[in-house]
């Protein structure tokens, strides 16, 4: 089966795992990953050049401004608005979950997560929405 | 300190009883007076009776006497001729009949005896006075020598001896009676001696008893009182200096009494809230009504005896968060409470300390472990350069450690959340094989690392519970990954998930070395471990049996666990099963497990649909040719038949009228599916009762809808069976056993069946024999008076009984595990007698 090429954008304020997504994420070498340290880096990032990505992975607990909140101004921007969103959170309760599933993210990826397995976790979640 | 009594136990002194004592003792001293004077009437009258022996005595003597001194005074005058002899004998003759008439009286009372003897001293002395006078009137009229020769004559001493021979007989008899009544006199005066001893005695008795119990009662008020200071010095003691605010309320809502920290906590004294509400201060009871209704006291005491959380007011205006306990305290003006308050403000603070530093811990300490874990997976993968093996080695190590760090803190986030009641649980119908294979593979890494084999074989049908999947995960995963730590290298750890006894059973079973004795009754508790070498390299966090206990728990289910009998140790927990909620029509959920019959040509769709169906939790049979379909039909009893009507090659009508022309293909709901010009104008289809038409490409949503109708269409077509029995556990497992094949309701007695039967039309019926209020066979009997028709029986009893010869029994089973298939058969066979006849054939 032939795997789609996708970009993907992953902001964290956190720079170490940044470094470890990125790192994770490249096992799979069709996944082409941009990283961003904040919400507002991440809105310079998108449409720069006219690069958007294929899938955005954003960490919720930012300073500034929060992954929340970042997600709720991107649905504002129309190059924006439809590309499919993923949290990455280190407190995912079964409550929170379902606020970021009505927040507009088509799934939530925990902290602490397998190296390993990520890259197939973030694909399968895009083809869930895409299949 | 001593349990007080409630009041209407505590014996009032008796008015009665002080009466009765009072009354008995002036009744003792009247009855030992009364005794007393008796015997002194008694003393008396033997006084009087020997008085009257003596007075008989001289009186019989005064009469010798007289008669004496008149035979002294006539032989002077015989002798002399001197009238002055005369006058001693006429006094005597005047005075004896005197004396006679005396001795008369006296003698009165004599025995008939005596009385004869005075009766013939009458006769004799009369006489004796005209012999006397004989012998005078001669002396003077022919002188001394006629006188003398009368008296020669011996008539007069003849007289005289025989009035002596009377006397002497008299007297002998007086002599008698004195000494008798003298010696009655003397025994009674010895009686009433003692008599007066006694009388004495009983009265002194009388008089020490009473001064005893007058001090003896006297005593005991003392001590009473002394108690009751005591005690009274104690509670106020306890009272006063007690942490815990107290307040007293009386059965109208109104504070009587408060202690020194209810005056701190609320603020205000004791004398300012004094018979004001305790609403004032805390709102114990809202509502309307009577304090006490409010308070929600029933016959068996209070409701809601601790209420953890309410607002106090407090004099400031302030408001308090403070928990409150309540006791009943009976007094005989009613039902008192006793409110003991606790100021919960600080641990309201700790609380929200905890809840801050948890959300910390969760947070800050999963952020730095997500780079630690990462990194080192990345690492051990080689994926960027291959390591030496000791580097290697070491680079496991860490991560290994790391993640153990990880389960930790989930471990700690999950037992403070499970604690608090705050874990939530995202509960839905569930298949506990799913569950258990679920954890089987991700326990495979770990079964691998440890060189233990997991093995587990799924029954042919799915085990429902209602329940949140991941965390049953979780508790088959702890269970599981104790066993495997703890199994020796080598050894199978055996898994399963079955139903048991109208649950279902989840056992996890190993061949390792037991639980410790230290350790058994406690496993289930936060930070039980076992200690010692063999656990030296597998350690844990301590909290995943109490977290799979509180899991279990909160599914309404119970854990536990028991030695294998060939050695090593079976965890079980057993859930409810889903859907088998006796009493209710069988639900949508309910029909999990149930077959639907495909039929396909196009081997990818029929892959779809099949596995749409296996992860409903429903089972499918695919057939691809008219033919198999009804063969398939035949063998066994469908929810539904979901048929590609471009397989029939245009000739749908043909395929699904030969369908409806066997018996169990009758009432089969039918989904046809179909591409849209076909939907759009189903055309002569339509009159072969299709539940929905559904077009490709097929959508979930529509499918789910409709078999949703579907179920809902068999449903209405199962019959309604009443099963009347008493045994909780029968109900259950004959509901588990005949769920999608009938809507079972049930009645736990006579009474309840005859009210169903009333209101349904019920269609076979499952009767037991012994029910709390007669005998089954009695409602059997008035099946036929009813109205409508009388709907088959099946008797299903533990005892055998002679029921077979009534009318309506269609079938008599005993009860047990084993009859269980046949009491199905029988309803499958009553089922489809009852559509042949509905329909006619």
């Amino acid at each position: 089966m032939v795997r789609d090429v996708l970009n993907i954008l992953y902001v964290d304020d956190e720079a170490d795992i940044r470094t470890i997504v990125e790192l994770s994420l490249g096992l799979d070498p069709d996944l082409i990953v941009k990283v961003a340290d904040s919400g507002m880096e991440a809105m310079e990032v998108l449409g720069r050049d006219g690069w958007l990505p294929d899938l955005m992975l954003i960490d919720v607990m930012m300073p500034g401004m929060t992954g929340m909140e970042l997600l709720a101004t991107l649905r504002q921007r129309p190059d924006t608005a439809a590309i499919p969103a993923l949290f990455c959170t280190a407190s995912a309760r079964s409550t929170e979950v379902q606020r970021y599933i009505d927040a507009g993210a088509i799934g939530v990826v925990s902290k602490p997560f397998d190296p390993l397995r990520l890259a197939g976790l973030v694909r399968r979640h895009y083809e869930g929405v895409k299949g | 300190m001593a349990a007080s009594l409630p009041a209407e136990h505590r014996p009032a002194p008796r008015l009665w009883r002080v009466l009765a004592i009072a009354a008995l003792i002036p009744l003792a001293l009247i009855t030992i007076a009364l005794w007393l004077t008796s015997n002194f009437d008694s003393l008396l009258k033997g006084q009087h009776d020997i008085e009257q022996a003596y007075r008989r005595e001289i009186a019989i003597a005064a009469l010798i006497s007289e008669i004496k001194d008149a035979e002294t005074g006539q032989r002077g005058y015989v002798i002399t001729g001197n009238p002055s002899f005369l006058a001693p004998y006429m006094d005597a003759r005047e005075r004896v009949g005197a004396k006679m008439a005396q001795v008369d009286r006296l003698f009165a009372t004599q025995s008939a005896d005596v009385r004869g003897h005075v009766s013939r001293l009458r006769a004799l002395v009369p006489r004796k006075f005209v012999e006397m006078q004989l012998v005078l009137d001669a002396r003077e009229s022919r002188g001394v020598d006629a006188a003398a020769a009368i008296v020669a004559a011996g008539n007069g001493k003849r007289l005289m001896d025989d009035i002596r021979t009377e006397v002497a007989a008299i007297e002998v008899h007086q002599n008698g009676d004195l000494a008798r009544v003298v010696a009655q006199g003397i025994a009674r005066t010895e009686y009433g001696r003692r008599a007066y001893l006694i009388g004495v005695s009983l009265v002194t008795l009388i008089a020490f008893l009473a001064a005893y119990f007058i001090w003896h009662g006297r005593r005991s008020r003392y001590v009473a009182m002394q108690e009751a200071l005591n005690h009274s010095a104690r509670q106020d003691a306890i009272f006063n200096s007690a942490i815990n605010a107290i307040v007293l309320i009386n059965p109208s809502g109104s504070i009587e009494i408060m202690n020194p920290a209810a005056e701190r906590l609320f603020g205000h004294s004791a004398t300012h809230l004094l018979r004001r509400d305790i609403a004032t201060i805390v709102n114990i009871a809202p509502g309307e009504g009577p304090f006490l209704d409010r308070l929600g006291l029933g016959p068996n005491g209070l409701a809601e005896p601790f209420r953890p959380l309410l607002p106090a007011r407090t004099a400031n205006g302030e408001t308090v968060p403070v928990e409150v306990a309540l006791g009943l305290m009976p007094l005989e003006d009613g039902m008192h409470i006793v409110a003991v308050f606790g100021d919960v403000s600080e641990r309201e603070k700790v609380e929200r300390i905890k809840d801050q530093f948890l959300s910390t811990v969760s947070h800050e300490l999963r952020t730095p472990l997500t780079s630690i874990v990462g990194s080192l997976g990345l690492l051990r993968a080689g994926t960027f350069e291959s390591l030496s093996d000791q580097s290697k080695r070491l680079v496991t190590i860490a991560e290994n450690n790391a993640n153990r760090l990880i389960r930790i803190v989930n471990d700690l986030l999950d037992a403070e959340k499970l604690q608090s009641g705050e874990m939530e649980f995202a509960m839905a119908p569930i298949d506990m094989r799913d569950v258990v294979a679920g954890s089987v593979e991700g326990m495979g890494g770990l079964a691998e690392t440890h060189g233990v084999t997991l093995r587990f074989e799924p029954g042919p049908d799915p085990v429902m519970v209602h329940g949140d999947s991941d965390r049953l995960v979780q508790v088959v995963g702890n269970l599981l990954s104790n066993a495997i730590k703890f199994s020796p290298k080598g050894e199978e750890v055996v898994l399963s998930a079955l139903p048991y006894g109208g649950r279902c059973r989840v056992a996890v079973a190993d061949r390792a070395g037991g639980i410790p004795l230290e350790l058994r009754d406690r496993i289930f508790t936060r930070f039980a471990q076992a200690t010692g070498a063999s656990t030296a390299s597998t350690p844990g966090t301590g909290l995943g049996l109490s977290i799979s206990r509180d899991i279990v728990r909160h599914h309404g289910g119970n854990i536990g666990f028991q030695d294998n009998d060939e050695g090593g140790t079976t965890f079980t927990f057993d859930l409810p099963l889903h859907g088998v909620t006796p009493g209710t029509t069988t639900s949508f959920d309910g029909l999990n497990g149930q077959s639907y019959l495909i039929l396909y040509t196009n081997k990818s769709e029929a892959g779809w649909l099949t596995e749409w169906f296996a992860s409903r939790s429903m089972k499918t049979d695919v057939v691809e040719t008219i033919p198999e379909a009804l063969a398939a039909i035949h063998q066994r009893r469908y929810m539904a038949m979901i048929v590609d009507v471009q397989f029939a090659d245009g000739d749908a009508p043909a395929l699904l009228q030969t369908v409806r022309g066997v018996p169990s293909g009758r009432a089969l709901p039918v989904i046809a599916i179909a591409n849209e010009t076909l939907v759009s104008d189903p055309g002569d289809l339509a009159a072969l009762d299709i539940v929905d038409w559904l077009a490709k490409p097929l959508a979930t949503e529509q499918l789910g809808d409709a078999v949703a109708a579907a179920i809902a269409r068999a449903a209405m077509d199962m019959p309604l069976i009443l099963h009347v029995e008493d045994d909780p556990d029968t109900l259950d497992i004959t509901a588990t056993a005949l769920s999608g094949l009938a809507r079972v309701s049930h009645a736990t007695n006579l009474a309840s069946a005859r009210a169903f039967l009333d209101n349904f039309q019920v269609d076979i019926m499952i009767v037991d024999i012994a029910l709390p209020d007669g005998s089954g066979l009695d409602l059997v009997s008035e099946l036929s008076a009813r109205d409508g028709p009388t709907p088959p029986v099946i008797i299903y009893s533990a005892q055998d009984c002679g029921a077979s010869d009534v009318r309506e029994v269609e079938a008599v089973l005993t009860k047990s595990k084993r009859s269980l298939p046949n009491l199905v058969d029988t309803i499958v066979a009553i089922r489809d007698r009852q559509d042949r006849e509905k329909h006619g054939a």
